[in-house]
């Protein structure tokens, strides 16, 4: 059983309107006007003083379990959308094992399913734990990077990706919420991600809404549920347009998808789902009993969605 | 098995029948190409510095990590379909924006990496593959390329001629995996012996920032590699590519083979993040044709202190 215990997370504090950085992001200004009206984006909200490693510490020294459980800590998982780029000795996720006091714990990075990298990641957590002879070790599974103009450039989604970022403790028993099922699909058609031509990029933005839908739908029927069971969708945020045609097609209510982060922070690396997790716990949207969804989607045209049951102890943690 | 690459298809020797534990293929960097264009804006903001030319490579050419998985996959899939892919590596993609999980994608195909580990990533990398006991046709391709776009000592005496791509089977005897956090170079050696006497190895195979063990039989791994250093090394134990006359490993009448170790424990140390790794593999016993067979067994847990 994997079990994820708590969920802390760093939202950088200072909030640019589109339109004040347009430019940077090297949009026009229609370009910032429709993203505002039609895709529900607003903010950029980034850290400039702070370093890839820095979002990072900032988002777990949040988690009140922490500091009392850190000797218990056996791995440490930074799940990233860019793969390494820099001398690994100083890889955020070495630092923050270092920083962090976590000793016992071997660090190291999950790539390859971009934004869906961070559902990959606690996925494995479970699985290592599960592997090991020690009931009582927990897994730190982090979700963030930096985020710089050209990301925003490059990008397939009409997005704007910041620097939130999110500190997910994972064990084997306890009190947390449990994984119920975890699905996936990569779309090697779309694999050129950030250097599609136009004609693919339309073809992906045709089949995108269908791919996710099943994804979800694969997610649910694994868990033993049905959509409706589902208590809310904690998703990626992109854009909210996007979502309308998802649960459009899941035959679902729009306010059953966990939209209010997407004008606050816009997209942020492998940590949206996490970020809204926060938000929906501080909001008291997952009651005791009831299963809820986590989804993302990477570049690349990886798709993954994730059910858990919350068990009522979310509420505990807030500091 | 070693194969030498000169395109994404390699030139290699005859198929063999049966699955095997490794595979190793070197990727002539000549015979490669430049990262994409675009590439260096991306590494500009990323990196502290401006992104620099690798070290004696003028040209800056070398195999992506997809070319690479492409060719070995070729191979082993020629024999089995894989349902899950581990790609362990120590320095960045050529061209770190491509989508290696898209481009090995099949039909619930697991394909995944591990980094940021330095040379201990492909360790980890068994681990999780070992951790799938419900995708039973797994592989972990180890990955080695050069042409970096920032300055690290570290990558100094790196192979400058290939590229270096190794495949390892986590079901085809490798068992356990291994890993110490937070080891010192001065408490290696103590950590280090007891374990390996657990293991019993015929033969040890040793990183380059490794000292002998006392009383194992050791070989030291190449020192122009990074994570497939030590697989290389065990990929030319297991062939005999580095053996003179008949070749070690040939099967016997008895189904046994002879001249070549049984079991060989591989250990690797990453001084910069003090972190201490082994793996064994054993060389699965031939099938007792007089027993019946008995149930397919779960993978077991992985050993751990």
């Amino acid at each position: 059983m994997t079990v994820l215990h708590a969920v802390a997370t760093y939202v950088p504090p200072v909030a640019q309107p589109l339109s004040q950085v347009a430019d940077e992001l090297q949009l026009s200004a229609t370009d910032a006007r429709i993203y505002e009206k039609f895709y529900g984006l607003r903010d950029y909200r980034v850290d400039r003083s702070a370093t890839g490693t820095d979002l990072l510490i900032r988002a777990a020294r949040s988690l009140p379990s922490l500091g009392r459980s850190a000797h218990r800590v056996r791995y440490v998982l930074h799940a990233k959308s860019v793969p390494p780029s820099g001398p690994h000795a100083n890889s955020p996720a070495q630092s923050v094992r270092a920083d962090l006091g976590l000793s016992g714990a071997v660090a190291f990075a999950v790539t390859q399913h971009a934004c869906a990298s961070g559902l990959l990641a606690l996925d494995l957590a479970g699985r290592l734990l599960a592997a090991d002879d020690e009931p009582d070790a927990l897994a730190l599974v982090l979700t963030g990077e930096k985020a710089y103009p050209n990301v925003n450039k490059v990008m397939p989604a009409p997005t704007v990706t910041g620097e939130s970022s999110a500190a997910c403790l994972v064990g084997r028993a306890g009190d947390g919420d449990v994984l119920l099922s975890y699905a996936w699909q990569v779309d090697g058609e779309f694999r050129d991600g950030t250097t599609m031509p136009e004609s693919t990029r339309s073809r992906f933005h045709q089949r995108y809404p269908d791919t996710l839908a099943q994804v979800i739908r694969t997610a649910v029927e694994r868990a033993g549920i049905e959509l409706g069971h589902l208590s809310i969708i904690l998703p990626h945020n992109v854009n909210r347009a996007s979502w309308v045609r998802v649960v459009g097609l899941l035959g679902l209510p729009l306010d059953r998808v966990y939209l209010d982060n997407v004008p606050i922070t816009g997209h942020s690396f492998c940590a949206d789902p996490f970020v809204n997790y926060r938000s929906a716990v501080d909001a008291d949207l997952l009651p005791a009993g009831r299963p809820y969804l986590l989804a993302s989607v990477g570049l690349g045209a990886v798709y993954a969605a994730m059910v858990l049951r919350a068990r009522g102890f979310a509420r505990r943690w807030t500091a | 098995m070693t194969a030498v690459v000169s395109e994404p298809t390699p030139t290699s020797r005859p198929e063999p029948a049966a699955p095997q534990a490794v595979r190793q293929a070197t990727f002539p960097r000549a015979a490669g190409h430049g990262p994409g264009s675009g590439l260096r804006s991306l590494w500009a903001e990323r990196l502290t510095g401006a992104p620099v030319r690798p070290s004696g490579d003028s040209n800056h050419r070398g195999h992506s990590f997809a070319d690479m998985c492409a060719a070995l996959l070729t191979e082993i899939d020629a024999t089995e379909n894989l349902d899950l892919v581990v790609l362990a590596h120590v320095t960045p993609d050529l061209d770190p924006r491509d989508s290696v999980a898209g481009a090995l994608a099949a039909p619930d195909r697991l394909v995944f990496a591990v980094s940021d580990q330095g040379r201990l990533a492909p360790f980890t990398a068994l681990r999780l593959a070992m951790a799938f006991p419900d995708r039973p046709h797994a592989a972990v391709i180890v990955l080695d390329q050069a042409a970096v776009p920032y300055a690290d000592p570290d990558l100094s005496a790196l192979d400058e001629t290939f590229d270096h791509a190794v495949a390892l089977r986590p079901g085809l005897g490798f068992h356990p995996v291994r890993q110490w956090a937070d080891i010192t170079g001065d408490r290696v050696t103590g950590v280090l012996e007891p374990a390996l006497a657990v293991e019993h190895p015929d033969l040890v195979i040793l990183g380059p920032a490794l000292p002998p063990p006392a009383g194992f039989t050791w070989r030291r791994a190449p020192g122009d590699q990074l994570g497939t250093a030590v697989f290389s090394a065990l990929s030319a134990e297991l062939t005999g590519t580095e053996s003179d006359g008949a070749r070690p490993g040939e099967a016997q009448p008895d189904g046994t083979t002879v001249g070549r170790p049984r079991r060989i424990t591989v250990v690797e140390y990453e001084p910069a993040l003090r972190g201490l790794a082994l793996v064994t593999w054993s060389e699965p016993s031939p099938p007792a044709r007089h027993l019946a067979p008995v149930p397919d067994l779960r993978s077991g847990p992985t050993d751990r202190r």
